[in-house]
């Protein structure tokens, strides 16, 4: 699982969804054109915002108008594919349906063409109002200097959310090109080395299926054991160039090769013991520590149990009370009858 | 003879012991000693029941009750009218007056922008956010009972859970859009009219503003619930990428030896 790749992901769709509903609520809410109207006495300059540009009779408004809704289906669109994207990063973060997760990311990135066409769209009827004679843009700050425009809002606003989208489409098409290449690799490169890997699963099955039984005390000891002594154990040959010195033992090398140069990934089931061998830096010794800590306090009890059941079938011992002087003592059992002495008053007797 | 431990004693004993062994039964699975048991191994998301349709019904009464009972414009004449106030409901019910006046702010020459047809489509479209509102509230109560009776898995809850949380900005998103010309008629006269025009006048759509607000608090409220849940789930994948990547490095350790 890859936490940055959420993180980020979150963020950028959160971006989008959000810049989208800012853009939809300033095209709305904002004053949008003045319009110079001759009347009989005097010109007069009007303000129109989308809903008054509705109703107006004026063809050159309306076109207006028509554009701007064009504008907000865009980002409707990309509100939506926004939310399809962000419904994507929680799925794929549960680990479940991994395969739909992605299916839908990849639908999310379909944001970046409304955002972007979006935003074009909206460039364009700024230049456009600005090319008509009798309409402007309307100002929301007028100065001989500057001129702040409300149409520069809904832009700047629109670009973010472009922005957003590119980000988020690189980040994804990346994070899939990660996910997708290894396997490409494996299956045009490592072909021949899975075949020898996986050729003979039932024999690698017969051979550690034993060793998944060995007893605890064994285990514990391969543990503590170096490389060399662990090839001698498994009868693996140290150097490539020695001869093998059993069947079975070829096959386990080659396994062991194939998987140093792709190792599982962490989030698998069950990885084995060379799942590590991509980290290069170890970590966590506090967790190390736990575990030493842990091993060396089964073994002691391994090796008692062991010795216990060594010495269970010699040493039974029975317990005796002296008739005389009433002190109880323990006494080797096996070979009856014997002759017994008490430790206290010495009195003798014979066991039954 | 030793001295006998004492009650914390043993208690720090047991624990250590139970840390100690889970520990050992990771390395042994990791060492294909012992067969994975999935259940212990995979620690899942914590589930809480989703008080967020509650939220969502409380919010969809609210959008209910202010469509209908808040007035949606509110209009205060200056000294030289007759008038001195008037009170327009949805689907432009006039309380007080049957004044032609107020029948002309709406229309031509369109100075708010807005006509009296907008009362009545805008509380339409606000009756559809309050429906959806509610239907999405309840399903996420009923689901969140569903779970209690049939325990769905953590990873399914928080599907739905988050897909439901992303439905609600739609219906939030319909509740701002469907408004906001309300608001965009109360700063339009300000350009269109010349203030000695519009001295004798004030205007107000307190039902589009408390909508607005509404609107913005359920898409807030959906990515907050979502981020808060978001977050537990992160959380547990991180602990459970350190212990993956803290073994690892173990065993490197211990194979490089």
């Amino acid at each position: 699982m890859n936490l940055k790749f959420v993180r980020r992901t979150k963020k950028l769709t959160t971006l989008i969804v959000v810049s989208s509903i800012l853009v939809l609520t300033l095209i709305s809410i904002l004053p949008w054109i003045s319009v110079i109207e001759t009347t009989s006495s005097s010109d007069t300059l009007v303000v129109y915002n989308i809903a008054k540009m509705e109703k107006s009779t004026d063809q050159q408004v309306n076109s207006i108008q028509e554009k701007l809704e064009l504008i907000n289906i865009c980002f409707w669109i990309a509100a939506i594919f926004g939310m399809i994207s962000f419904v994507g990063t929680i799925i794929y973060i549960t680990e479940k349906y991994g395969s739909l997760a992605q299916l839908m990311m990849v639908i999310g990135c379909m944001t970046i063409i409304f955002s972007i066409l979006g935003t074009f769209l909206l460039w364009m009827l700024i230049k456009n109002i600005d090319s008509i004679a009798s309409i402007s843009a309307a100002a929301a700050f007028q100065n001989s200097i500057v001129t702040i425009k409300y149409v520069y809002f809904p832009l700047m606003v629109g670009a973010i959310s472009a922005i957003g989208s590119a980000f988020y489409v690189i980040i994804v098409v990346l994070f899939l090109i990660k996910r997708v290449a290894p396997s490409v690799e494996q299956i045009k490169t490592g072909k021949e080395k899975t075949k020898i890997a996986v050729g003979k699963p039932s024999a690698e099955k017969k051979q550690k299926s034993p060793e998944q039984k060995t007893t605890f005390a064994e285990s514990i000891k391969t543990e503590k054991m170096s490389i060399p002594e662990i090839n001698d154990e498994l009868e693996i040959p140290t150097e490539p160039e020695q001869p093998a010195k059993s069947e079975e033992s070829v096959p386990q090398k080659k396994y062991f090769e194939f998987d140093k140069e792709h190792p599982k990934k962490p989030d698998s089931g069950e990885t084995s013991l060379q799942s590590g061998t991509s980290k290069e830096v170890p970590k966590s010794p506090l967790f190390e520590k736990a575990l030493t800590s842990a091993i060396e306090k089964r073994q002691p009890e391994v090796e008692t149990e062991n010795v216990k059941i060594r010495e269970e079938p010699v040493e039974k011992k029975v317990s005796v009370r002296c008739p005389q002087c009433k002190t109880v003592f323990n006494i080797k059992r096996g070979e009856e009858p014997a002759n017994i002495e008490c430790p206290n008053c010495g009195k003798k007797g014979v066991t039954s | 003879m030793g001295k006998k431990p004492t009650l914390i004693e043993k208690r720090e004993e047991k624990i250590k012991e139970t840390m100690l062994d889970d520990a050992f039964k990771k390395a042994e699975i990791r060492h294909n000693l012992r067969l994975s048991d999935k259940d212990s191994k995979k620690k899942s998301y914590k589930k809480t029941f989703p008080k967020f349709g509650f939220v969502l019904i409380v919010c969809a009464i609210i959008v209910f009750i202010v469509v209908n009972y808040v007035p949606w414009t509110y209009i205060e004449y200056g000294p030289e009218t007759e008038l001195t106030t008037v009170t327009i409901y949805k689907d432009f019910k006039i309380e007080n007056s049957e004044n032609t006046e107020i029948y002309d702010l709406f229309q031509s020459p369109y100075y708010l922008g807005i006509e009296r047809d907008d009362f009545s489509e805008a509380a339409t479209l606000e009756f559809y956010g309050f429906i959806s509102l509610m239907a999405l509230g309840i399903l996420i109560t009923i689901f969140g009972i569903l779970d209690k009776m049939r325990n769905f898995s953590g990873e399914i809850f928080a599907i739905i859970y988050f897909v439901a949380g992303t439905a609600t900005i739609i219906p939030g998103m319909f509740i701002v859009l469907s408004v906001t010309k309300f608001l965009s008629a109360q700063f339009l006269p300000h350009h269109n009219v010349s203030p000695e025009g519009y001295a004798n006048i004030a205007l107000l759509f307190p039902a589009a503003f408390i909508l607005i607000i509404m609107g913005f608090v359920i898409i807030k409220l959906a990515f907050t619930m979502m981020k808060i849940d978001f977050n537990k789930i992160q959380e547990t994948k991180e602990e459970e990428e350190v212990f993956e990547e803290a073994f690892s490095s173990t065993v490197y350790r211990r194979e490089t030896r």
